[in-house]
């Protein structure tokens, strides 16, 4: 098995430059997890983020600045209780695994027309809807073209769009006006993790099925 | 550019690792006491640059010094060098601390093995290395190029934000960034 498709180089940019929203971030870094590529990639762009930060120009700190933090070192637990525990699961990669918590099955599913199953992953920003779908094998959307931007990475089963088949670590972008008509692929169960950005007017792939009015 | 300054600068990297791997060995205050002085500065100026306060801006700089204190254990030296790592830990604190969002991040555990193409260690060292002559790539870049790497870095805007803000077309500053990334990389290459 093998990636084939990656966010484009300006996403993992605005990525590692900080700029980009916690939603989308949270698409790019669970496609990190399966793709050594992207991670080498992104690695290049925060050295670059390295060398401005020290090419920023120094500001001085006032007196007792590193006094106050010294104070507050006995208190600071180490990395152990630092980080946050990562559930292991076989479908989520970590960083969506640090979202849901509970695993899949302790997730809280609705049914979202026939053949789709939607739990959302509460976010910072409104203006996103993220969520986990598990679609039955062979599903179609019709014909649609896009308001607000969609971003779909496939954790299972896959998903067909004209010549493309996106697989388990692939990501999929649907750009406003993008137009379009995937499926996903006949042989298993399809869970991926959607992005939709402008939720309130969505026409995307998913925004369509989880759209109450469509 | 002069062998002399590129040896000043890679000391100075190899300084500052020294630092991270005494704090993570045994706790050494006097070590990370070295390393805020050195960086705490710059994290400042970074901060400041990017819109903060200096109060603010020092707040940052606490929340970022107190996370290498806890994390010290997890820097690699072989895979990023320091003022990479603590540009990652600032960038996620500002997030936080001004967005009250996360940047979702990925460690070494995450990685799900055998599902890409790998990349060499060869070329992993060469990413490593070039850090210290990047500086002055950047500084080389045309002013379309350079400024929104700026933007992206300094202003906390996505392409998108830049590409509306020049009022240019998306495919326009997507190029530039593309350029841009492609010339720092040959300029690591070159390195060699």
């Amino acid at each position: 098995m093998m990636i084939c498709y990656h966010p484009e180089n300006e996403l993992l940019f605005d990525y590692a430059s900080g700029s980009l929203e916690e939603e989308p971030s949270l698409v790019v870094a669970a496609h990190l997890a399966f793709c050594d590529l992207c991670r080498e990639e992104l690695r290049s762009m925060e050295n670059l983020g390295g060398v401005l930060l020290a090419d920023s120009g120094d500001e001085q700190m006032s007196p007792n600045a590193l006094e106050a933090v010294i104070s507050r070192l006995d208190s600071s637990p180490d990395a152990s209780s630092d980080l946050q525990l990562t559930p292991s699961d076989p479908i989520l990669p970590g960083p969506i695994a640090r979202y849901v918590g509970s695993g899949l099955d302790g997730l809280r599913w609705r049914r979202v027309g026939l053949s789709v199953k939607e739990a959302v992953i509460p976010t910072a920003n409104t203006k996103f809807r993220t969520s986990l779908l598990r679609i039955q094998p062979g599903t179609a959307i019709p014909n649609h073209t896009h308001v607000g931007s969609e971003y779909t990475l496939v954790l299972k089963g896959g998903i067909l769009d004209d010549d493309r088949h996106y697989r388990r670590g692939d990501l999929m972008f649907e750009g406003e006006h993008d137009e379009h008509r995937p499926k996903a692929a006949e042989d298993e169960e399809c869970i991926c993790l959607v992005v939709l950005d402008a939720p309130l007017r969505f026409t995307g792939f998913f925004a369509r099925l989880l759209n109450p009015s469509a | 550019m002069a062998t002399a300054e590129n040896e000043a600068k890679s000391n100075e990297a190899k300084a500052l690792a020294a630092c991270v791997l005494a704090i993570a060995e045994t706790q050494d205050r006097e070590a990370f006491a070295q390393l805020f002085g050195l960086l705490a500065p710059k994290v400042k100026g970074y901060c400041m640059k990017r819109g903060a306060s200096a109060a603010e801006a020092e707040e940052t700089v606490q929340e970022t010094m107190i996370q290498v204190w806890r994390r010290a254990k997890q820097f690699d030296p072989n895979r990023a060098a320091v003022t990479t790592w603590i540009f990652t830990i600032a960038r996620n604190k500002r997030i936080d601390q001004f967005r009250k969002e996360q940047h979702p991040e990925i460690t070494e555990d995450d990685v799900i093995q055998n599902m890409s193409e790998t990349v060499d260690a060869h070329t992993r060292i060469e990413n490593l290395e070039a850090g210290t002559t990047l500086a002055d790539r950047i500084r080389e870049l045309p002013q379309d190029q350079a400024e929104v790497i700026h933007k992206a870095f300094f202003e906390d805007k996505t392409h998108q934000v830049i590409a509306e803000e020049l009022d240019m077309p998306l495919g326009t500053v997507k190029s530039r960034i593309r350029l841009a990334l492609s010339k720092l990389k040959s300029s690591m290459s070159e390195y060699e």
